[in-house]
């Protein structure tokens, strides 16, 4: 039968969207969080899966949100950047990113949302990550920019930082 | 353009009914699918998808006999699973190489392998070239940009262009490569099982199949009718070997009334079932409008004689001129016999209804008298009224009789008239004149004799069938001491006149199977559709005969049905590599107009043996050339997996195919359900390695999924598959058999490699994928001997 | 890999420091809304949505259009006609608008050529802007109303390389702009295309020892690639214009918009903000979509919101530059002459070609090959139906380094010198002593930082585990846009607001695209209010351009927004020091030249322990804020150039023809740092597009309909993490330029060198050179079968 009805929760916060009336059935998840939601933090480009900018976590995984039907969310717990504030520890070192030879972790940002989550998703699930493992969890995004180095850099730090957190 | 409708199964019957319906598609991970409507490249967007996540398909364990995954798990999954990493790592590699970390969190295993192909040609916005593997005609890719495309050769979507643009639906693509093969007598056999007189059609076929050649947007068609003459004349040449007697009578008699192209190939395919068969024909010989009204020197008698007489000796009977009742009816007919075919053709002249005509010849006559050779040199002024074929032939025969001055005279201007190119470049080669926008109004008579014909201005609408306006005021006289009617065709019906159901032109009504009104009378050719081409009348005599042996409940022979191409089973299209190169086609030319007799055949040599398989080789028979960019397919294909889906059990070598817009051999609703593969042997060593442009995202240009059993170092069995090399996964047999019961060594891994792109024949712009395929082989191989795994940190 | 820290010549508080970007914390939360978030849902409630025709066909007329079921589609707000009067009498435009400045249409400060109509009755290239637009209540609603425009075609034949574009079959595109069909007419009158000549070339060529050939092509194939796809949102009702974009240059947007709408320049407003990277291709050009959104906004009476989808956004290329250089040269490695010819491929329209076949030439002939004094160089370029060239970051220069340097490492191994001393010979710009120090600097520092001494002879390199090749390859290149460069770019506006609290706001108007600028000027203006106590963290930078508030913003091309604003900022800040004197004259009791500023305390110069703090002096009478306002022209002073230098390491696979980038070093000597981090960031950051467009990025036409095949970043590939090389960036101030920072840009020529390197570096790994990027396994596996065949047959 067809969903009237889905409910997720965004953040933290449940929501209910009524197919039809609120949202259209073949909405993508990326439309809703941002025009329903005002996440400007997903950000839309290739619409092809290739770019990485629309990554929310879902379930505490990396998805492309633009590549999804809202209804495939229903039930599930979507994370977006929005869900971070500047203490976070991937936040705060991809904020602080200036060591000599890496570069900033970003420069113009528009990619940037999608990187942390992609690294909160990996350092839930590998909390030491081998520089090379790094490379590969975040191969799904392009920072046309270039910051991969001061990215990776700042994923490093971040595993540092949350390893001192839970030795403490 | 409303909203797609996403359906979620409630159950797999649920699921597969839904999915069952025409334009409806089942939604997994659905990474491939929203690609596609994103950038609309299906010829319509589906109606509605299917969800299918809600059939819980998502579990993976471990049996004796091996893992079973469900469809629904995710390519993360199987990535990270410990079980698969541990007994099982060429699917866990291979999962691990796709695309990117999100697209492998939500595109799943049975997803993965149902992909479309991936080609930049099918996969362009808007469907832009609406290729052959969506149904179209060409396959752009081909002869285009193809660095990613296949090097081990094509597959057969669809009908080719020109098989499709034939009315007999004449399966070129087979023949021609036949031919290349050199087996003429199997090229011959092809043809000959769906048209018995191609020495006909090789010489006065139109040949619309050229029409649709996809060589012509690349430099030339290839002459299919240079080909089919070649096969033609083959036949005629060993006609007693095709023209053969059935075993045995089946008791039961069929009448053929009329001998032409219709008649005659009826004849054929009902005497080859076994019933006895007379052929009716008024005049004296048989061939009707082939034997009456083509001119000699564009196909000589010979051919016909030849066909009837091997025809009588099949058992054949032919009660011609004296011995056939002009006076007979169909219902005459149908009385003495348990069937009919009507093939009575279109021999009638039309009434032109101007001023004397009584004191014009007929063109239909005319070329009647000159095929019996009663008919001189019509005069020095001849006119002739009309445009098309037979005005064409008329015009023609009168020049070679010496007439000095032949014009044509046509109501409308001279590039509208209907005659085909070939035959009026003929005519104005010849010394044809035309006189193009005239209309006849009457023959101008000097002491009884014809002097002139009164013609009047026309000025025509667009196109050949809007209503032209005469000028009766704008009028002048064109000198002429002799006219010739050749403004069409009628159908003599008087042998069907009330009793069998016919339209105001007198065409027979028939439904698709060719009956008629009338019980057990079946017609065909002209006397249904008009006067028309040879070649329809032949596709109607075998489809007619074929529902007369199922009217009589016999058994058809396997070739009298509609479109049975016979292809090969994998329906690989094998083409030279020489065809991706430009050539021309090979011309047969007109002798120079002195030379042209009108008793002799002006094109008196067709190409030799070898020159048409110069020609067979410019053939690209059609077939797509997109890749299978499955990265879990080889690898289920090299662990002998199985697919279940919610109806059969598919073993993985046969699952992947080649449709419309599809690449495995799963049928509309068919929905995977589980994967199934055996536990490997102890100590075997199994590998998969992708080679792309980037580290990421990108699809395999080539990949390599190698399973070697060993002991003491021997190979016990092996099997090496390539991935995205072709059209579909491709198991390298001879190589893993070549390796079975060696020692691998760096020469015995070398061998293997060459030994799996033995079969490759790579287009224009992939030669180099040929040696990366090796490259990747060899190392795979030798990896075996030391049982070092690829490093799959980041695989190369 | 040697992490070099730079260390300031000039010790300053903040500028030049490494620390984080002052929008990091916004950026990395996803707090900064970009033009598709500031314009989320349109804006305004009754915003509808723009979409124009991309042409189907390359070249190709409308003979007639019928829009009747566009119009009557449900949603349809306006349908804008190619033969619509209002758009037919708007003057025609040009995709090289404006060099960066502010300019009226009369002016030129570059040659322009006025090529672009707007939406035109005939299409130039595939995807051309053309024929109709659609604005309606949805983007899917446009997408099928455009689809409902029933168009008849003249389609004329297709033809994309320079040489066809003067064969007979090619359309004559811009006849108004041409000397020959298709051959643009360059400014200046050249005899046999020769556009610049010193010297004695014969004599030079004449005496020459040892020369160098090298014919190559770079361009056409490769484009911006960035993730925020151009934009606006525009209102146009009762005589006034609002309008905001994601263009980079608001000045530039309103007078495009005011020259063509005609509408006075006080009633438009443009706004722009923070915007994704752009990699050049906002720069010289205004777009015809601009002024077609106004007028469908006008036509609806409603604003329209228009956004390119990922096929549009390859709306212009690099352009396609073929070099032909000849070397000559003595037996010490002096080159003596050059000739050399570029050749352009333009698209459909002109980009700045004329930049790059002619004046680049001339410019590096006084920036970096000063000491080759005897020169020819011809200049010529054709339309074609391609895609249009425009701008790249880098633009030109990367197309001559590629072929020249190549030329040079030529002459190196030909006369067994080492390439470096070759360079520093022939290299350095005209006004700073020989040899030139900053050359040498960059050289000597990037060598070692490569370890150039594990360079072997060309091939000689041992096999690594037996299938790789390494190689070493260098290259030079000039930075630019100093600041006696920058008289076109316009005054520069900069204004300090003191609030009472001693916080400052910052207003240095640049849309913030990723170079940074913003930073820099705010690193800048703490260190010109120290006297104030004033840290970066006190000031607040504005980051949104409103045209109707602010002040003439400076675009950000090639970083330069980073020290031409911090050179105004000493004035801006005298002033403030001088209005707190003033204040602080009244509090106490002296004459304002008798105080001076320090430590945030206003004080009698002769008796410091007299003084008042500034924070007193803003809380005195009304707490007015202080407001110092600077307009500057930059210092032409001209100081020559500082030079980068781009060293790579490779490892080449025989047997896959893979390319791996194993390390890359940049040496770039800027003159001032004004911010390590983001400097650093942008020499790490260029190798995205330097080592992508050297290895990946390859944009294909289909040659037949001339439609490009991978216009979406799927098949466009560009590196990932997981494909982007160790590098070694490297900052430098060796040269020195006018002004207290004198610093020269960065970004553009961060890249400039990367692909010559890696193409010097595959050299000198197998001994085979490539003339077009990118190298791929396919170029590189055919150059090695070419080579072997070409070895076989000289020892035969």
């Amino acid at each position: 039968m067809e969903k009237e009805k889905i409910c997720f929760t965004v953040n933290g916060e449940d929501q209910v969207f009524e197919i039809g009336r609120d949202i259209e059935s073949d909405a993508r998840l990326s439309t809703v969080l941002r025009e329903k939601l005002g996440l400007t933090g997903v950000r839309i480009s290739c619409e092809q899966g290739a770019c990485g900018a629309c990554t929310v976590l879902l379930d505490g995984k990396s998805v492309l949100s633009c590549m999804m039907f809202a209804v495939d969310a229903d039930g599930r717990e979507v994370t977006t950047i929005e869900a971070f504030g500047e203490s976070d520890p991937v936040a705060s070192s991809f904020i602080e990113m200036a060591e000599p030879g890496y570069g900033t972790a970003m420069q113009c940002g528009f990619c940037t949302p999608g990187f942390v989550l992609e690294a909160h998703a990996l350092l839930s699930e590998n909390a030491s990550p081998a520089k090379d493992e790094i490379k590969e969890a975040l191969s799904g995004h392009i920072c046309r920019c270039g910051c991969y180095h001061g990215i990776i850099r700042a994923v490093e730090n971040a595993a540092e930082k949350i390893r001192e957190v839970e030795r403490r | 353009m409303g909203a797609l409708k996403i359906i979620n199964a409630d159950n797999r019957e649920h699921a597969y009914e839904t999915a069952s319906s025409e334009n409806v598609r089942i939604l997994a991970g659905g990474t491939d699918i929203l690609g596609g409507l994103y950038d609309h490249i299906h010829r319509s967007p589906p109606d509605g998808l299917v969800n299918i996540k809600t059939l819980g398909l998502d579990y993976m364990r471990e049996d004796e006999e091996g893992v079973v995954i469900g469809a629904g798990v995710r390519l993360s999954d199987i990535e990270k699973s410990g079980l698969l990493k541990e007994r099982y790592p060429l699917l866990a590699d291979a999962a691990r190489t796709v695309a990117s970390p999100q697209i492998r969190n939500m595109a799943t295993v049975g997803g993965n392998i149902c992909q479309e192909p991936r080609c930049w040609y099918y996969r362009h916005q808007d469907n832009k070239f609406d290729c052959l593997r969506k149904g179209g005609a060409v396959c752009p890719a081909f002869t285009g940009n193809n660095p990613y495309h296949s090097i081990l050769g094509s597959v057969r979507i669809c009908e080719t262009g020109c098989q499709a643009g034939c009315p007999n639906e004449t399966s070129i693509g087979k023949y021609m490569e036949q031919i290349r093969r050199g087996d003429i007598e199997g090229a011959a056999r092809t043809l000959f099982e769906v048209n018995p007189i191609a020495a006909v059609t090789g010489r006065v076929c139109p040949h619309t199949c050229m029409s649709d050649c996809a060589r012509n947007e690349f430099d030339e068609a290839v002459s299919i009718r240079a080909a089919e003459r070649f096969l033609g004349d083959y036949i005629m040449g060993h006609a007693d070997d095709f023209f053969t007697a059935p075993d045995c009578g089946v008791g039961m008699s069929v009448a053929v009334v009329g001998a032409g192209p219709a008649g005659l190939t009826a004849a054929y395919y009902l005497r080859l079932s076994g019933l006895s068969v007379t052929v009716f024909d008024t005049h004296e010989e048989a061939g009707g409008m082939l034997r009456y009204s083509i001119p000699a020197y564009r196909l000589p008698r010979g051919i016909i004689r030849k066909t009837k007489s091997a025809l009588e000796k099949t058992g054949v009977v032919f009660r011609l001129g004296a011995d056939c009742n002009a006076e007979a009816t169909v219902a005459d007919y149908r009385k003495r016999f348990d069937a009919v075919f009507v093939g009575t053709g279109a021999q009638l002249p039309l009434p032109a209804r101007i001023e004397g005509e009584e004191h014009c010849l007929n063109g239909l006559e005319f070329l009647y008298n000159v095929s019996v050779e009663k008919q001189a040199k019509p005069g020095d002024d001849v006119l002739v009224i009309g445009g098309g074929d037979v005005a064409m032939d008329v015009a023609v025969t009168a020049k070679r009789l010496g007439a000095k001055n032949v014009t044509l005279v046509y109501r409308r201007p001279k590039e509208l008239m209907p005659a085909h190119d070939e035959e009026k470049e003929q005519a104005f080669e010849e010394g044809v004149a035309v006189a193009e926008s005239l209309a006849p109004v009457g023959v101008v008579l000097e002491n009884g004799k014809v002097a002139g014909l009164d013609v009047a201005a026309s000025r025509s609408g667009e196109g050949r069938d809007s209503k032209a306006e005469i000028d009766m005021g704008e009028r002048k006289v064109l000198k002429a001491d002799c006219v010739v009617l050749a403004i069409g065709q009628e159908i003599d019906g008087r042998s069907y006149e009330g009793v069998l159901d016919a339209d105001e032109k007198k065409r027979i009504k028939t439904d698709d199977f060719l009956s008629s009104s009338m019980d057990g009378v079946y017609a065909g050719g002209d006397a249904v559709l008009g006067p028309g081409t040879v070649v329809w009348a032949i596709a109607h005599g075998r489809r007619a005969a074929g529902s007369i042996i199922e009217y009589l409940n016999l058994t058809p022979t396997r070739s009298l049905f509609r479109g049975e191409s016979g292809e090969a089973d994998d329906h690989k299209t094998p083409f030279d590599p020489s065809a991706l190169s430009n050539s021309d086609a090979a011309a047969l030319r007109l002798p120079n107009v002195e030379e042209r007799a009108l008793y002799r055949e002006d094109i008196s040599e067709g190409l030799d043996a070898e020159a048409v398989m110069r020609e067979a080789a410019r053939c690209f028979n059609c077939g797509c050339v997109a890749v299978s960019a499955s990265d879990l397919a080889p690898a289920l294909v090299a662990l002998s997996a199985t697919i279940h889906t919610n109806m059969r059990v598919i073993p993985a070598s046969e699952f992947f195919g080649a449709g419309i817009c599809s690449a495995t051999n799963l049928s509309q609703g068919e929905i995977v359900m589980e994967i199934h593969a055996p536990a490997p042997e102890k100590g075997s060593f199994m590998e998969y390695r992708k080679f792309r442009p980037r580290r990421a995202i990108d699809f395999p240009v080539l990949s390599t999924a190698v399973y070697i059993e060993r002991s003491e170092g021997v190979v016990k069995n092996a099997k090496i598959v390539l991935g995205a090399a072709g059209p579909l996964p491709y198991e390298a047999i001879d190589a893993a058999a070549y390796l079975k019961g060696r020692k691998i060594d760096e020469t015995v891994a070398a061998t293997a490699a060459t030994l799996a792109l033995k079969g490759a024949v790579p287009l224009a712009e992939n030669g180099y994928k040929v040696k990366i395929a090796k490259a990747l082989v060899r190392r795979s191989v030798l990896a075996a001997a030391s049982n070092r795994q690829a490093s799959i940190d980041i695989i190369r | 890999m040697t992490k070099t820290v730079y260390e300031p010549r000039v010790k300053r508080n903040y500028v030049g420091a490494y620390r984080p970007k002052i929008d990091a914390r916004e950026k990395t939360l996803g707090k900064v809304r970009f033009f598709q978030d500031v314009t989320l849902g349109g804006m305004f409630p009754n915003t509808i949505y723009g979409g124009i025709l991309q042409s189907p066909y390359a070249n190709a007329t409308i003979v007639g259009m019928d829009t009747s079921d566009a119009e009557a589609l449900p949603g349809v707000r306006a349908v804008l006609r190619y033969d619509d009067p209002e758009i037919r009498a708007l003057k025609l435009t040009t995709h090289a608008w404006t060099d960066t400045a502010v300019t009226p249409f009369h002016r030129d400060t570059i040659p322009r050529f006025f090529d672009r109509v707007f939406l035109p009755g005939s299409a130039k290239h595939v995807g051309d802007q053309m024929g109709v637009a659609v604005a309606a209540d949805s983007p899917d609603i446009v997408h099928e109303a455009l689809k409902l425009v029933k168009i008849e075609w003249d389609v004329h034949p297709v033809f994309l390389e320079a040489e066809d574009a003067v064969s007979a079959k090619a359309d004559d595109l811009h006849p108004g702009l041409c000397e020959e069909k298709n051959k643009i007419k360059l400014h200046g009158d050249f005899q046999d295309d020769v556009s610049f000549e010193t010297g004695d070339i014969e004599k030079a060529k004449s005496e020459a020892d040892v020369t160098a050939h090298t014919d190559m092509v770079y361009g056409g194939n490769v484009s911006h690639g960035t993730l925020d796809f151009r934009g606006l949102l525009i209102k146009w009702d009762s005589g006034r214009i609002d309008c905001w974009t994601n263009h980079y240059y608001t000045d530039q947007t309103r007078m495009y918009l005011h020259e063509y709408l005609d509408v006075p320049i006080n009633r438009i407003r443009v706004v722009n903000g923070h915007c994704g990277a752009h990699m050049g291709k906002w720069n010289m050009g205004e777009d015809g979509y601009y002024i077609i959104m106004a007028f469908l906004a006008k036509r609806s009476g409603r604003p329209v919101y228009y956004r390119m989808d990922v096929h549009e956004e390859f709306h212009d290329t690099r352009n396609l530059t073929r070099f032909v250089i000849d070397l000559y040269a003595k037996n010490d490695g002096a080159i003596t002459g050059m000739e050399i010819e570029g050749i352009g491929t333009m698209g459909g329209y002109y980009g700045p070609m004329e930049y790059n076949v002619q004046f680049i030439v001339e410019e590096s002939a006084e920036r970096i090959f000063a000491p080759i004094k005897n020169l020819r160089v011809r200049s010529k370029a054709y339309f074609t139906n391609r895609v249009p060239g425009g701008v790249m970051r880098g633009i030109g220069n990367l197309q001559l380094c590629w072929p020249l340097l190549q030329a040079v490492d030529i002459i190196a191994e030909k006369l067994g010198i080492d390439p470096i001393d070759v360079i520093k010979k022939n290299f350095g710009d005209m006004w700073s002593p020989y040899p030139n120090e900053s050359l040498a600097a960059v050289l000597d520092k990037g060598a070692e930082l490569i370890g150039w001494d594990r360079r072997r002879k060309t091939g000689e390199g041992e096999l690594i585990d037996g299938r790789s090749k390494r190689g070493f390859g260098v290259a030079v290149w000039n930075q630019w846009h100093a600041e006696w460069q920058e008289n076109a770019r316009g005054r520069i506006e900069v204004a300090f607001r003191v609030n009472p609290d001693l916080s400052v706001t910052l207003i240095s108007p640049t849309c913030e695209t990723g170079a940074g600028g913003n930073s820099a000027c705010v690193f800048a203006c703490a260190d010109n209010l120290s006297f104030l106590n004033i840290t970066p963290e006190d000031i607040h930078w504005v980051p949104v351009n409103d045209s109707d508030l602010g002040l003439k913003d400076c675009p950000p091309t090639d970083s330069i927004v980073s020290f031409l604003m911090p050179e105004a900022m000493p004035e801006c800040a005298a002033k403030v020091k001088d209005e707190f004197k003033r204040r602080g004259a009244l509090m106490l009791d002296a004459e304002p030249d008798e105080l001076d500023v320090d430590d945030a305390k206003v004080f009698v110069k002769s008796d410091p322990s007299r003084f008042v703090t500034c924070w007193s002096v803003m809380m005195d009478v009304d707490c007015v804020p202080i407001y110092a306002h600077v307009v500057r022209s930059n210092n032409k002073t001209v100081t020559g150039l500082p030079c980068g230098a781009w060293f790579a390491e490779v490892e080449v696979d025989i047997e896959t023809g893979e390319i791996e980038v194993k390390h890359v070093v940049l040496v770039n000597d800027v003159g001032q740092v004004m911010h390590a981090s983001g400097a650093e960031s942008q020499q790490l950051g260029a190798q995205e597009l330097g080592v992508g467009e050297a290895l990946t990025e390859d944009l294909q036409y289909d040659r037949r309909t001339g439609a490009i095949l991978n216009r979406n970043y799927l098949d466009y590939k560009m590196l990932t993490a997981a494909d982007f090389p160790e590098i070694s960036p490297c900052l430098m101030e060796v040269w020195k330029g006018a002004g207290k920072y004198g610093a020269a840009g960065l970004a553009e020529a961060a890249l400039t060198g990367t692909p010559t390197a890696i193409g010097n570096a595959v050299h000198n790994a197998i001994g085979v050179r490539f003339d077009s990027l990118p190298i791929t396994p396919k170029k590189v596996l055919d150059a090695l079968e070419k080579k072997e065949r070409q070895s076989g047959k000289e020892e035969r």
